[in-house]
């Protein structure tokens, strides 16, 4: 009688441990699209920035303010993925993510020096501009892949 | 000719005036990441301010008393201190943002970190409220606010296309979109509170007692509210609209102010930039000035002190004491390093928590004889009144499990 | 408590009968110059000898209106010393009205102690303070 009672109790122990876990991983897997598609969006914005200052449509201020916040939102995504621990095997999406995300606030702050050099680049520019682009999608297309798993 | 005149001002004015960080940050966030589809939570607010600010209106100019002095009377004390607690908490909430703004602001003007310009911000707003008379402080923020219009000039410059546009209004979701139905909803609800916030009411009530206005002053108080706050309504929308035909399409949710004033750069350059610059310091500065002089107004009201900006600073000591304790708390929380931004997000949901507490008194003292003689609601102003109530309950309740549900809308 | 035939005559003194919780407390008292002093925060009433069995024909008088800290005691329960009281005497009330107007100017009573003192000691202070706005 009591081994059945223990028998039952283990069973809904390990599922319940189950499930807990599924929904860990199911809101790391989220936290880490969210992540994901927060920095792909901010990526997109600094592009953009870049784009419009190539087209002379920019006050310089505005393009420091759009960059630097550019370069401190990438710096908090960066370290919110950095400690987001890897569990339910989403390590290697998170990796992949981080390094797109680090990549993405080099170009950043490559934009950043270039303009306030004494005569800007506009080739340079137009180069960061499209790797932001690329990194941008490349984290979207992350994003994605972990909503629908 | 020179009544024309003060009726231009009054519109004018309020046009300006109705623009605050809260519209600006939430505008363009929605437009960014839902399109037009929330245009109508936009529609419904400005009704709603219309219907709360003229009653309030009406109630200073009849009674002569301001509506939080009648609150306290009508509904007794301790209801009047719920209602007073509130409504000085979110005011701080929304004074820290509208600070915030002015430094951001000032950031895109000039490349020097916000961190700077609160101080200097906070500073700037005491200065002006001790010394600058009301009317002069009012028509001035009003009327360079409305370099706000030069987004409702960018959305024909940049060749939306309009088809798109007219189905998001209609409620057909936009192929960017992939939000889910709770933050959606989330954000009409930020959208609701940004669009009916509690301060513009009490300033204006007390704002109609500082320009001693009489009965016969209430058809002019009636144009300013009903032409002016929909023709502000629809600088909001066109905020939305700017950054949904560019933002939108390129995927960029709109997290800081930079990025609502990128679709004036896509459309006029420079020179757009710098009008709207122009727009937002104008803007949050005159909110600034308008939640400032809610804060004290509302407390002096309550306890009974000599307020107002007709009375010089030594005879209305307390009014001006808590002003100046409300900035210096203000600027405390922004040199604590928050966001200015998350802090404007917080405070429209918040002031759409307390709405209910904010606007049931006013429905109530805009009914009562003894004060308003002859000029009482009629019924077709409570009939909406009432409905509007009940929209505001539901929003209000609605809000907190929303926000716990998106996380804040993430 | 009483049956409301029982309520007493008014005075025979010519005059107005006023509801305490209606028309005075919550008001808002105003000088002959119309500043502001206070708002009527409770109501002090002379104490009969018997609570339990009120004597109609020495019934307990307002004898003056209170503001100030009994605000908390009156929204949170419990009660100050007398002592602590801020009085503004009922004698200096004129007119209980939509506000109440008392007879004399605001800086003579008690009750707008606290404004007098902000006002000299720390608005006042600060320069431009004493000025009217331009």
């Amino acid at each position: 009688m009591i081994f059945r009672r223990l028998a039952i109790a283990a069973v809904c122990a390990v599922l319940a441990a189950g499930l807990a876990g599924c929904s860990a991983d199911a809101s790391a897997r989220s936290a880490l699209s969210q992540s994901a598609g927060t920095a792909a969006s901010t990526a997109r914005s600094a592009g953009l920035v870049l784009g419009l200052d190539q087209g002379d449509r920019l006050l310089p201020s505005v393009m420091d303010t759009g960059l630097s916040d550019a370069a401190d939102r990438l710096a908090t995504e960066a370290q919110a993925v950095a400690t987001m621990t890897a569990t339910g095997g989403i390590g290697a999406s998170r990796d992949r993510i981080l390094a797109d995300i680090r990549d993405a606030q080099d170009e950043v702050a490559s934009a950043q020096r270039v303009s306030a050099a004494a005569n800007t680049s506009a080739a340079a520019l137009d180069r960061q501009r499209r790797t932001l682009d690329r990194l941008a999608q490349q984290l979207d297309a992350a994003a994605k892949r972990l909503e629908q798993q | 000719m020179k009544g024309l005149f003060a009726v231009a001002l009054g519109v004018l004015t309020a046009i300006g005036g109705f623009v605050d960080i809260g519209d600006l940050v939430t505008s363009s966030v929605v437009g960014s990441r839902f399109g037009l589809t929330l245009a109508w939570v936009l529609v419904l607010g400005t009704v709603g301010i219309c219907l709360f600010a003229q009653m309030s209106g009406r109630v200073a100019a009849v009674s002569g008393r301001a509506t939080f002095e009648i609150i306290r009377e009508r509904l007794g004390a301790r209801l009047a201190v719920a209602n007073l607690s509130a409504s000085f908490l979110i005011n701080l909430l929304t004074l820290t943002a509208e600070i915030g703004g002015i430094a951001l602001a000032m950031q895109l003007a000039s490349s020097i970190s916000p961190g700077l310009w609160f101080p200097v911000a906070a500073f700037a707003v005491w200065i002006v409220i001790w010394r600058v008379r009301f009317s002069i402080l009012e028509n001035v923020t009003g009327l360079l606010g409305l370099a706000l219009v030069v987004f409702a000039v960018a959305v024909f410059f940049l060749h939306p296309d309009w088809s798109a546009l007219g189905s998001q209004l209609l409620q057909q979701p936009s192929p960017h979109t992939d939000e889910s139905p709770a933050t959606y909803w989330y954000y009409a609800v930020a959208l609701f509170g940004a669009a009916m916030t509690p301060y513009e009411v009490f300033f204006f009530s007390s704002g109609a007692i500082e320009e001693k206005w009489k009965p016969k002053d209430l058809a002019q108080s009636r144009v300013n509210v009903l032409v002016g706050f929909p023709l502000g309504a629809i600088l909001s929308l066109s905020i939305a609209a700017c950054a949904a035909i560019v933002l939108l399409p390129k995927g960029i949710a709109v997290t800081s102010l930079y990025e609502t004033a990128l679709p004036i750069a896509q459309a006029f350059g420079k020179i757009g930039l710098i009008v709207a610059i122009l727009g937002f310091v104008a803007a949050t500065f005159g909110a600034s000035l308008e939640v400032t002089l809610s804060s004290g107004y509302t407390l002096a009201q309550f306890f009974g002190w000599p307020w107002g900006k007709f009375r010089r600073p030594a005879h209305a000591s307390r009014f001006h004491a808590a002003m100046i304790l409300s900035l210096v708390v203000a600027l405390g929380i922004l040199l604590t390093g928050v966001d200015p931004v998350q802090v404007t997000e917080i405070s429209v949901v918040f002031s759409a928590i307390a709405l209910p507490l904010t606007y049931l008194p006013i429905l109530i003292v805009a009914n009562d004889p003894k004060y308003m003689g002859d000029h009482v609601n009629g019924r077709v102003t409570n009939v909406v009144g009432l409905i509007f109530l009940g929209i505001i309950l539901v929003a209000s309740i609605a809000a907190i499990p929303l926000m716990i549900v998106t996380g804040a809308g993430a | 408590m009483t049956d409301h035939r029982d309520l007493p005559m008014p005075p025979p003194v010519a005059g107005r009968v006023l509801d305490a919780d209606l028309d005075l407390l919550d008001r808002q008292i105003l000088d002959p110059d119309g500043v502001p002093v206070s708002t009527v925060d409770d109501l002090e009433l002379t104490d009969p000898d018997d609570l339990e069995h009120l004597d109609p024909d020495t019934p307990p008088v307002v004898s003056a209106l209170l503001t100030g800290p009994i605000l908390a005691t009156r929204i949170f329960g419990g009660r100050m010393p007398d002592s602590r009281f801020i009085r503004i005497p009922w004698k200096v009330v004129a007119d209980p009205g939509i506000v109440v107007t008392v007879g004399v100017a605001a800086d003579s009573l008690d009750a707008s102690w606290a404004e007098r003192w902000m006002s000299e000691h720390v608005i006042g202070r600060i320069p431009g303070g004493r000025h009217d706005p331009e």
